[in-house]
């Protein structure tokens, strides 16, 4: 006991997000040396949790021209350089009846000032287009808004990193910064699974916490104002709608309808809540009402179709007052704390979105590289992402009955070649999205998987109709035989996985997810006898024993 | 078409409620929608492990009648004692002329199965491939438990149930362990055999010369004073017989751990009494599902006239009497809407709880029972349940459509289904509007 890691690198970067690992590429691209902490598994928080909508600008073209600008230049590059994180699916914004026609107009003419092409439809073409949409609208317009994975985009940022030396520690907290003077130096850690604690030293420190971000500005004596908004979103059974469906009218609560793989999602509320709740976001009875009720305008046929889960986001805003009042900022916030609280050493970047994330990597690694006295311009806009490499020009197909097909576009040809070919290797465990030996060892081995919540991150295990029912417990067992688990752990790993699954669930208990909770219930308590394995080896597994005698 | 008895659902209490009507000289059908819970079952009997408070039940029998005092609302307690177990001797006694013989303790305490995640499940009679450990763990007589690996397949991890067995407390000083077996035949199929599930594998396995192979191999590995814990792999429309060759074969010591499904060992339960069920005269009606009932005034009371299904569409179907074991939300005996539960067919009145947020527990998986699982149709003594508060005097309510007890959690949903099952029947013909 006692000893403690010490590692020394250039940049140490707080957060796994999309922002986090997008610095973390830029850097290694640049040569510049890093290493990436996350609390828990890379994408975990905001990223991980919104509608994955690879924006046109089109939302935003109206109310604020800049997020709209900074959206298509980067849904133009993201679709070079990430095409197999994207799906060009295009997107409409729908008139309605209850909206007001005359918006249109507005909005195809603020769209065309940012440079959003925009194609004008009559109701029969839409719906020729995308039949399951609402049939009583006005009309719609056609923008180039698409979908974006988050976790493959993160992943893909990780494993480009890693091939230039980065390195990242998942579940790992900061617990205080090293100083020296009025200077960061470094971070006390701690691994979160292992107990062990360690020591970065690093020239800069880059706070990429998202919402999180205040926290790690207080351990450095700073004062951040952030406003924490959940966003609740809903997942359906399967995909009702090939584009995007919109409203046509400034941006409010459940108006948009976002295809994904296999999926369908519906989002999002906003409401503002406490700090105090971030890690402990709760979808309420009432969001869902409204989610199903504007949804449902959307895409009718979204009432009728099964929900499989629910689950919230937090937006992290940014106050930009410097402590006058209130003003809240949803744009990008790059803080150098340096000029901001003369303490040298930190840099936050906070605020923005999913879509910007590149951009705001960009951003930061300029301040960042010039401090030190690297020149180096910026690749992360012309270089594909591994994965993308070979697919730039071709777009993957979308949806396909082939594992390796299916792998492929997760990972790319080239990691798909890396796989496990023997007959083990290409069996399949996950039957909803394809998803096989091979892969879940590759994802163990290569891309930080630690769980098999991690795992459905990185290859969807678990995300279907069947909502890994039946797949993850074939899927922990292989933790045991690639991962160095025990078959204690793995059973664990199981029951994690299904606890996580649960929250989801919670929230939409009725119609067919009832009815899928009773079945996983029965097999995996009713069979399994999966609450006991927690019991094991503790003191509450005497403790319980009160026996029931005449 | 016309029936004495038509019974509503496929599971164990439907067939007990069908079995039974056929041996009191019934014209009876079954209607069942497909797979039944037993597809994802031990094939086991649970009696009562727990009671409703949590505690822990090891003598069934011992403390029944303090359990009917204490909780009268339960189905045993409705059902009483005698009735209770003479439905389980009823059922040894018809599994047993099947072919598969249930056996349990002597002296009525339940016994522990082992699970595939190597934890013990209290349950109370068995196959009898099943080694009973005792409830009164203290006391096993286990030396060494040998878990084997079938390779290749995904639906059983024997790491799981050694890595778990070995962290109970009574087993810390005995050996468990790991041994991988391979199956020859799964050599030279079409398929890919790692992803082969049980029942291929049972295919695979009735062919005699596989299971010879087979035997040898679990000879070099196992010595018949250990515990031989295999998946249930064998069964698949041939019930015993091919673990029976095993057992003479090897001469060892086999226990049976289900696997993910599907459970062999429920399906052979459900196949021994869909067989029985048919060669006795009864009308199965599989694959088909009741869509809606006519009632009619009946004095103070209702009566269920016909009822109609998706396949039979506008021809009705008549009886004297009904039994109701649909189930519960699996089978479709339940569905919940956004914020209410209802009975679909016929919408009786259920014991339902208003706010959905009410409806379960914060964490899936612990010693507290979900609410929604004791969700259930309210009824009189005799199981009768009611419309809008009236009562339907010949249709009866059987297993997990009843109220008033969570069959997982109290461990008693076999033994429920059974002795309802049974009950239910008697009542029936005891009935005075029971017409012949």
């Amino acid at each position: 006991m006692g000893h403690i890691s010490r590692y020394e690198t250039e940049v140490l970067i707080i957060g796994g997000g999309a922002t986090g690992t997008s610095i973390m590429r830029d850097c290694a691209l640049r040569g510049i040396k890093c290493m990436l902490l996350d609390k828990n598994d890379i994408a975990s928080g905001t990223t991980g949790r919104n509608h994955g909508l690879l924006h046109s600008g089109a939302r935003y073209a109206v109310t604020d021209s800049e997020s709209a600008h900074e959206c298509i230049q980067e849904n133009k590059i993201l679709k070079k350089i990430a095409s197999h994180c994207v799906d060009k699916t295009d997107g409409l914004f729908i008139t309605l009846p209850e909206d007001d026609l005359s918006f249109q107009s507005t909005f195809i003419h603020a769209c065309s000032s940012v440079g959003i092409d925009t194609q004008k439809l009559t109701p029969e073409e839409a719906l020729k287009l995308e039949p399951n949409v609402n049939p009583s609208l006005l009309g719609a317009v056609k923008v180039p808004d698409g979908t974006l994975d988050p976790f493959r985009l993160c992943a893909s940022n990780v494993l480009d990193a890693k091939k230039y030396g980065a390195q990242i520690f998942t579940y790992s907290v900061v617990q205080s910064f090293i100083r020296a003077g009025e200077r960061i130096i470094g971070a006390s850690c701690l691994n979160v699974r292992t107990n062990e604690k360690f020591e970065i030293f690093a020239h800069e420190v880059i706070n990429a916490a998202g919402i999180w971000g205040k926290n790690i500005c207080q351990y450095a004596d700073l004062d951040v104002q952030m406003f924490p908004a959940k966003g609740s979103l809903l997942v359906l059974e399967h995909r009702i709608n090939e584009l995007v469906i919109n409203r046509c009218r400034k941006p409010a609560d459940a108006d948009i309808l976002v295809p994904g793989d296999s999926i369908s999602l519906i989002g999002t509320t906003s409401e503002e809540i406490d700090y105090s709740e971030i890690d402990s976001l709760r979808v309420t009875d009432q969001e869902v009402n409204i989610l199903i009720a504007e949804g449902a305008k959307l895409a009718p046929i979204l009432e009728k179709t099964r929900i499989l889960r629910a689950y919230a986001g937090v937006r992290p805003l940014v106050d930009v007052s410097g402590g006058n009042g209130r003003n809240i900022s949803r744009g990008i916030v790059l803080l150098d704390h340096a000029q901001r609280d003369g303490l040298t050493g930190l840099t936050s970047i906070l605020g923005g979105k999913l879509m910007t994330c590149r951009l705001m990597a960009e951003m930061t690694t300029d301040v960042v590289a010039k401090k030190l006295g690297n020149n180096s311009p910026c690749t992360t806009h012309l270089q594909p992402l591994p994965g993308s490499v070979e697919t730039a020009d071709k777009q993957p197909q979308k949806k396909t009955a082939l594992t390796s097909k299916a792998a492929a576009y997760r990972h790319g040809e080239k990691a798909v070649q890396l796989f496990d070919q023997s007959a083990k290797g290409k069996s399949i465990v996950c039957e909803c999205e394809m998803v096989s030996v091979g892969e879940i060892e590759y994802a163990i081995k290569k891309l930080d998987v630690t769980n098999l919540v991690d795992l459905r991150r990185r290859t969807r295990l678990g995300m279907g109709s069947c909502q890994g029912e039946l797949c993850t417990y074939r899927a922990s067992g292989l933790f045991c035989e690639y991962g160095q688990c025990s078959g204690h752990d793995s059973s664990k790993l199981l029951i994690h996985f299904l606890e996580e699954r649960w929250k989801g669930i919670k929230p939409v208990l009725f119609d067919d997810a009832l009815r899928e909770a009773e079945f996983t219930y029965w097999i995996y308590e009713g069979l399994f006898g999966a609450a006991d394995v927690t019991l094991l080896g503790t003191a509450q597994n005497d403790e319980k024993k009160e026996y029931y005698e005449i | 078409m016309k029936f004495d008895s038509i019974i509503i659902g496929g599971g164990i209490a439907g067939y007990t409620a069908g079995l039974r009507c056929l041996e009191a000289g019934l014209k009876t059908a079954i209607i069942s929608n497909g797979q039944s819970a037993l597809h994802f079952s031990s094939g086991s009997i649970d009696l009562l492990s727990h009671t409703p408070t949590g505690k822990i039940i090891r003598n069934p029998e011992a403390v029944f009648e303090k359990f009917a005092r204490e909780f009268p609302e339960h189905p045993y307690s409705k059902v009483g004692k005698e009735i209770v177990f003479e439905s389980l001797d009823w059922y040894k006694k018809i599994l047993a002329s099947a072919g598969i013989p249930l056996t349990h303790q002597e002296n009525g305490d339940n016994h522990f199965r082992i699970t595939p995640l190597g934890t013990l499940k209290s349950t109370w009679m068995s196959q009898p491939y099943i080694y009973q450990l005792p409830v009164r763990l203290e006391e096993h007589q286990v030396q060494r438990i040998i878990v084997v690996q079938i390779d290749n397949f995904r639906d059983f991890n024997s790491k799981m149930v050694s890595d778990n067995l070995s962290q109970i407390p009574e087993f810390k000083d005995i050996k468990i362990k790991n041994v991988s077996v391979s199956i020859d035949g799964f050599s030279g199929l079409k398929r890919n055999p790692c992803e082969l599930r049980s029942i291929d594998i049972a295919r695979i396995l009735s062919d005699d010369h596989e299971i010879s192979l087979f035997a040898e191999k679990l000879k070099k590995i196992a010595s018949p004073d250990d515990i031989l814990i295999l998946p249930a792999i064998t069964g698949n429309g041939d019930g015993l017989a091919v673990l029976n060759k095993l057992h003479q074969l090897t001469g060892l010591t086999i226990h049976e751990v289900p696997t993910m499904p599907p459970s062999l060992l429920g399906i052979r339960l459900e196949e021994a009494m869909s067989r029985l069920f048919i060669n006795n005269g009864g009308a199965l009606l599989k694959g088909d599902q009741v869509t809606k009932g006519d009632m009619a005034e009946d004095g103070d009371t209702l009566r269920l006239k016909s009822i109609y299904t998706r396949n039979f569409k506008e021809m009705p179907l008549t009886a004297a009497n009904f039994i109701l074991a649909s189930g519960s939300f699996f089978s479709k005996g339940f569905k919940a809407h956004y914020n209410q539960i209802k009975e679909p067919v016929f919408d009786l009145d259920l014991n339902t709880i208003e706010e959905r947020k009410s409806w379960h527990q914060e964490q899936f998986f612990s010693q507290k029972s979900h609410p929604f699982l004791s969700i259930g149709i309210k009824t009189n003594t005799a199981f009768n349940p009611m419309h809008k508060g009236v009562v339907v005097n010949n249709l009866f309510c059987t297993g997990s459509s009843l109220a008033g007890y969570d069959p997982i959690a109290q461990g008693c949903g076999s033994g429920v289904a059974i002795s309802t099952g049974y009950y239910s029947v008697n009542q029936m013909l005891n009935n005075s509007g029971v017409n012949r």
